[in-house]
């Protein structure tokens, strides 16, 4: 399995003024196998631990137990830098601290690739401009940043990181999280088409969080269960959102809600 | 996912290398280069004395009796020189430590480099008799120093990391303790001493000699070596921590150099003019209006930037009310505030 979890727990410090209080763990005893080319959601609640799972497999925090391996190399222990060149990360929402053009941000998904004075050259530019293409974004470019609209914004983020993850090595996984939860309904769809694009025309291995059913049970060719940090379920979408399930990690009658299920 | 577009989407003929941002940003940088050359060259003539380029250089007169010659190699040209290296370095660490913070309005003197500053040099002017090594500049340097363990012993403790807000806060905290010593030790010195220490604190430039600029050189110039290498770290920081460092940016070693870097800069300038306040702000918000927010343009273009404006600010302090000789602080002072209330109706 190319991106694999095992045993991963991990808790964020108490509250700097009432250290007694034990912290839950937010991811409790994760184990999960995730397949090349895979499309995989993370469901679950607010605070059920979707975001911290997916930094820990991204390797941006470090398990307080457990390993995440992508290729049967220990993420924690690669090199940022190499790291960097196989996983990419699309947070929910980007403020930047100063404006940049569209294409600027493009380019910044080149670092990994990059030494410590080197500039960005051609190869950088064509991978920078294929990914904005890739998000539809390429018409963009000259744009700044923070005029752009949400959807926008999430679609050139996405384009940087695309930028980031080209290269010849094997195996790419980019993680997005809630991709849709700050948008409305158009950029919801927009986004949705474009995940599902990437997964077909890119060969990329793709891990979203969402607390959105239809979306994951729309985009989705696997989905996994999070509740209170802890995996309730892991499978095709079609045998996992059973009304049952949705019920035990909703906490809701289902019967109730009809408008969730679809 | 290799260089090709797939082939589902419109055929675009690629964007030509001149198109990189970078490389249309460097002829602004050259801009700011020739700007800073241009003020160098032309401050030490400018002046309540007037003097003649032809005498400055004359060889047929020795120079203990070129009045020419040494008013301009004496006083104006080392004036300038100083003018130019704390300008520059001032402008450089405002950069530094507005992408370090993610503010675009943190100065050099946010995180209290300049508040231990002082003290080190109030310090020394009142019980200056045992500290005989370098005067009131190392003073100033050394209160620096200390400021900067301070503010970066309280940010580590408690935190894995380095916490910018715990930056922040300690940077404030600490500039107004530092202050109240200041005004501790400024109670206890008498007429002199505190007619020095508040001109001091004005922020000046009248070095007088190579001496001093020499002295803050090496420390300047190690700083500006990791400035280079931060530019580009820096760029990714303000897409936030956790993107920069899911795109492989060191960003805990990337946050330390910046804080330790900039902040001996700006001691290392503060020791050399006071702490001449607003040029780390003033400078590099017109300069990213200029090239943009890309930290490997700001950075040289502010230096440069840097450097010519608070020599030409010096020149007017100089001409003003000639021939009294202001303090160039007042004027950056005079300066920055009205800028900053152009930023605020600006901003809206």
């Amino acid at each position: 399995m190319p991106l694999s979890a095992a045993r991963l727990s991990f808790g964020y410090p108490p509250a700097a003024l009432r250290p007694r209080d034990a912290s839950p763990l937010a991811v409790n005893d994760v184990s999960l196998a995730i397949d090349h080319g895979a499309l995989v959601g993370i469901l679950g609640p607010n605070g059920s631990g979707k975001t911290t799972l997916l930094k820990l497999l991204a390797g941006i925090l470090t398990p307080r137990a457990g390993t995440v391996t992508l290729d049967g190399r220990d993420v924690s222990t690669m090199p940022t830098r190499a790291r960097a060149r196989r996983i990419a990360v699309v947070p929910q929402e980007t403020h930047l601290a100063f404006d940049y053009s569209v294409l600027e941000i493009a380019l910044m998904g080149r670092y990994p690739h990059l030494g410590p004075f080197e500039v960005e050259g051609p190869r950088d530019l064509a991978a920078a401009e294929t990914g904005l293409e890739a998000t539809g974004t390429g018409r963009l470019a000259s744009r700044m940043f923070q005029n752009l609209s949400g959807g926008e914004k999430q679609r050139v983020i996405i384009a940087s990181a695309l930028a980031q993850l080209d290269d010849g090595e094997a195996s790419r996984v980019l993680f997005l999280d809630e991709p849709t939860a700050s948008l409305d309904l158009k950029y919801q769809l927009e986004v949705a088409a474009l995940v599902r694009r990437l997964h077909d025309e890119q060969h990329v291995t793709i891990v979203l969080s969402t607390h959105d059913l239809r979306f994951a049970a729309s985009v989705c060719t696997e989905v996994v269960l999070l509740s209170a940090g802890r995996v309730l379920a892991h499978g095709m979408p079609r045998d996992v959102l059973t009304p049952a399930a949705i019920a035990e990690l909703y906490e809701i009658d289902v019967s109730a809600a009809p408008l969730v299920i679809t | 996912m290799t260089g090709a577009g797939s082939p589902s989407l419109p055929l675009h003929r690629g964007l030509p290398p001149g198109a990189l941002p970078l490389r249309r940003g460097l002829p602004l940088v050259a801009l700011c280069f020739v700007a800073m050359i241009v003020a160098v060259g032309a401050a030490p003539f400018i002046g309540s004395t007037p003097i003649r380029l032809a005498h400055v250089f004359s060889r047929s007169m020795p120079f203990a009796d070129n009045v020419d010659a040494q008013i301009f190699f004496i006083a104006r040209l080392p004036r300038a020189l100083a003018a130019a290296l704390v300008g520059g370095t001032l402008a450089a660490a405002g950069v530094i430590f507005q992408g370090l913070l993610r503010n675009p309005l943190a100065t050099p003197y946010t995180l209290g480099v300049s508040a231990g500053a002082s003290l080190g040099a109030m310090v020394v002017m009142t019980f200056g008799a045992a500290w005989s090594v370098g005067g009131v500049a190392s003073a100033s340097l050394a209160g620096a120093g200390l400021a900067v363990l301070v503010v970066y012993w309280l940010a580590r403790a408690r935190h894995s990391g380095l916490s910018t807000t715990v930056l922040l806060l300690a940077g404030v905290t600490l500039n107004a303790f530092f202050s109240a010593l200041i005004l501790f030790v400024q109670y206890l010195s008498d007429f002199a001493q505190t007619y020095r220490a508040i001109r001091w604190l004005m922020g000046d430039l009248d070095v007088a000699s190579f001496a001093p600029i020499l002295a803050a050189l090496p420390l300047v110039l190690a700083a500006f070596v990791v400035f280079a290498w931060l530019a580009r770290p820096l760029n990714l920081i303000s897409l936030g921590a956790d993107a920069a460092a899911s795109r492989g940016v060191d960003v805990e070693r990337a946050q330390r150099l910046a804080f330790f870097s900039a902040s001996l800069a700006t001691g290392a300038a503060v020791s050399v003019g006071g702490p001449i306040g607003f040029v780390g702000i003033i400078v590099p918000h017109l300069v990213r209006r200029l090239v943009g927010s890309d930290h490997r343009l700001v950075l040289p273009a502010s230096t440069f930037f840097g450097a010519a404006f608070l020599i030409a600010c010096d020149a007017v302090a100089r001409t003003i009310l000639a021939p009294l000789e202001l303090p160039v602080g007042i004027i950056t002072a005079l300066i920055g505030g009205p800028f900053f209330l152009w930023l605020l109706i600006r901003r809206r």
